[in-house]
């Protein structure tokens, strides 16, 4: 077995298996399961954790799969979070599963970063037919939040699961 | 249209102008390793052809500095007699390889260099020796998202060669050679400026002050000059580094004051052969001391090409394939800094007997970014160190107003603003690194973490091989270390004394004691860090730590402060001892 393709099933397991209840956000409702608009569906049911000092932040940790036949561009600004209502959270989409760091320093880089730049801190992604792609979204609730969040990008969107987390201790 | 719109334009056009040269990019050219690297540290010479500098008040200030020393006074006041130069770059420009450069107590600006335009790309001096680079083979389809109209180029060897005050108020350059191919530069080679030895000749280092003018990148680059000795001098505020040590195979860094620059006070990059001795560092915006992009120690691998020290590798001693040290590093002192220490593919470094303290984090080392020969990370031996007290924070609301509102050139010099997001309160960051050793180390009073270990995925550097994937963060050993006291055995506790995000194989921690007390020793998936051998399963990275960091990238200081999802910028309370 490619050590590859080994990580990516332990890492399918290790997301399966992460335990730690944390309680829930929003409305209910079975998770990923419910219905997805557009091309992109979750590979399997993205965690969500709560951020252990900073009670009203959540960050989503899946892998999206392009369930179409055509390759999508994606960029993570377009991606966010929605509330049932409609109303966009505070949130940033990356499409990564590890930290990243830019190579500019903050006071002497270019704007807008290099494509290649972008492409390898996970700020644009290409997921081919069948292909995905791991996704982390960091996003803040507040008590106005109405219904079932949504992560959602411009030709669609996918459930955000109401079970949260904890993050390390 | 009004007056008063064209003035606001006018205005608005004059901006642009003055902040252009902010725009520019990291400005380290495409570079290979010195191969084969045959030369040495250096040592100090007492002889040789000499130049002397000096300043019109250096008479004075030897008077001063030596009024309790006789001797001294009279050696220097001998020496002064000699001088005939007044900037230290006129006394390069004269040498030859082997001579001595000493430099008698007195400011250097250097006003021939700071006159000297800065050039850009397409503009100024020089404004087509410019090479772009990502330092990575893109192979993937087009991606989507904008094309941005500042292209990733940085000066080139030729630029340095042929304009060398344009970015550096000090340039040493080596290799006179001109680069036909800047992408795929020619081997190192030094032939002329080799083995010189630049002092200051006062009593301290601050008694020889080189000051940067805050636009020029570099106060002092070295660039394929090997076997300089650089000592007992400081030097300050550049735009990017104060000292930059490019290609050198075999350089001496000692006595030396490195302070305020915008990025680095001591930098050196794909050299070898180096020592960092007797340095302290403060008031950086990234780091007091970089040695990145490392030689790597084992002597199996063509060092400009991918590879990993793991020949002959066993359970009991996963660093056997690391061979010697590259860089040593010793009595270093580096403090309010953003890191005391960071190193991207810095490998093969020997720490030891240093102080880094009272930085946002302490030391770094990682695997992150893009464009740094000799990934991933491999080999540090970092041992009898104190590594304590780095909770500074500058990443408060009002700094980043500050440094927002405020171009480099015009802010105060002790004002220290970040270049670059890093988890205040944090002693040691490994992120991606493989056959580290770290040992015997105080590590304490470090509010967040005293040591965090995590992977990186290797595409997050530009290395799309899948096989090359999870080649980082594997060997790592963390063994008899001091965690959470004082040298005198004071409790004094880190937030976590170690944190692992679980990814990797023969990871181990053992012999470390701890003060730090219950619940502050291990932040994991597990109750304890397995201890050594380690696993030689290799488990995958736990969200449950990785989505604590992730979010951090989010970090701007203009247009995303505090980004959601990331505790980094408020340092944690600090721990009490149970």
């Amino acid at each position: 077995m490619r050590p590859g393709l080994a990580a990516a099933l332990l890492a399918a397991a290790a997301l399966s298996a992460c335990g730690g209840g944390g309680g829930s956000d929003g409305g209910g409702g079975a998770g990923a399961g419910e219905s997805r608009t557009g091309e992109l569906v979750w590979e399997r049911e993205p965690l969500v954790f709560r951020v252990r000092r900073i009670p009203t932040d959540r960050v989503l940790v899946g892998r999206v799969r392009n369930d179409s036949l055509r390759p999508l561009d994606i960029r993570s600004a377009d991606v966010g979070v929605r509330d049932g209502g409609g109303r966009r959270l505070r949130s940033f989409a990356q499409f990564t599963e590890s930290y990243v760091h830019g190579i500019y320093p903050a006071y002497q880089k270019p704007d807008p970063l290099p494509a290649d730049e972008q492409e390898r801190l996970g700020l644009i992604v290409r997921i081919l037919p069948g292909d995905s792609a791991p996704l982390v979204v960091s996003y803040r609730t507040t008590p106005r939040d109405r219904g079932r969040l949504r992560v959602e990008w411009k030709r669609g969107s996918l459930p955000v699961p109401t079970r949260l987390r904890e993050q390390a201790s | 249209m009004t007056s008063r719109v064209l003035r606001h334009l006018l205005l608005a056009v004059l901006a642009l102008a003055v902040l252009a040269p902010l725009a520019s990019a990291h400005p380290e050219r495409g570079t290979v390793f010195p191969d084969p690297a045959t030369n040495q540290i250096p040592k100090y010479r007492n002889s040789g052809p000499t130049h002397v500098v000096c300043k019109p008040d250096s008479l004075a200030r030897i008077k001063r500095i030596f009024a309790s020393d006789a001797s001294g006074r009279r050696s220097r006041q001998r020496m002064l007699r000699r001088c005939r130069f007044r900037h230290i770059q006129a006394a390069v420009n004269a040498a030859s390889s082997g001579y001595r450069i000493l430099i008698m107590p007195g400011v250097y600006r250097e006003e021939p260099s700071r006159r000297v335009p800065f050039g850009t790309y397409k503009s100024g001096p020089c404004p087509n020796d410019w090479v772009e680079t990502e330092g990575f083979e893109n192979t993937a389809p087009p991606p989507a998202g904008p094309r941005s109209n500042d292209p990733p180029v940085r000066p080139d060897r030729n630029f340095h060669l042929k304009c060398p005050n344009s970015h550096n108020l000090i340039a040493v350059i080596g290799d006179t050679r001109p680069e036909p191919d800047p992408k795929n530069p020619l081997p190192v080679k030094c032939l002329r400026l080799c083995n010189l030895q630049i002092s200051g000749y006062g009593k301290r280092p601050e008694d020889v002050l080189i000051e940067g003018d805050r636009r020029k990148m570099d106060v002092l680059r070295v660039d394929r000059a090997h076997g300089i000795y650089l000592s007992n001098f400081a030097v300050e505020q550049a735009a990017f580094n104060d000292v930059d040590l490019v290609e050198v195979d075999g350089f001496r860094v000692t006595r030396l004051v490195a302070r305020y620059a915008q990025n680095y006070g001591v930098l050196s990059f794909t050299s070898i052969h180096g020592l960092y001795d007797h340095i302290e560092a403060y008031g950086n915006g990234d780091s007091g001391v970089y040695p990145g992009s490392g030689a790597k120690g084992c002597d199996y691998i063509n060092r400009n090409a991918y590879g990993l020290c793991d020949r002959g590798w066993t359970a009991a001693n996963p660093r056997a394939g690391c061979g010697n040290h590259t860089t040593e590093i010793r009595n270093v002192n580096s403090h309010h800094n953003i890191l005391g220490y960071s190193g991207t593919a810095g490998n093969s470094t020997y720490v030891h007997d240093s102080r880094f303290h009272h930085n946002n984090t302490g030391l770094a080392t990682d695997s992150f970014a893009s464009g740094h020969p000799g990934m991933p990370q491999e080999c540090f031996r970092w041992e009898k160190n104190e590594i304590n007290s780095n909770n500074e924070n500058y990443f408060t609301q009002e700094r980043q107003t500050y440094c927002n509102n405020t171009p480099f050139e015009r802010r105060q010099r002790e004002i220290v603003c970040p270049q670059f997001q890093v988890p205040a309160g944090t002693g040691v960051l490994i992120g991606g690194g493989n056959r580290n050793l770290l040992r015997d180390n105080h590590i304490y009073d470090n509010w967040k973490w005293g040591v965090v270990l995590g992977w990186v995925a290797a595409v997050n550097r530009g290395e799309r091989d899948p096989d090359r994937q999870n080649d980082n963060s594997h060997g790592n050993q963390f063994l008899d270390n001091k965690m959470g006291m004082r040298p005198d055995g004071t409790a004094d506790p880190n937030g976590y004394d170690f944190a692992w995000d679980g990814q990797g194989m023969r990871n181990c921690w053992q012999g470390n004691t701890s003060k730090s007390g219950p619940g502050h020793q291990y932040q994991g998936s597990d109750p304890a860090p397995p201890s050594c051998p380690g696993s030689e399963v290799s488990r995958p990275t736990d969200p449950a730590l990785y989505s604590t960091v992730v979010p951090c990238f989010a970090w701007d200081p203009r247009n995303n402060p505090r980004p959601v999802g990331c505790d980094w910028f408020d340092v944690p309370p600090e721990p009490k001892p149970s």
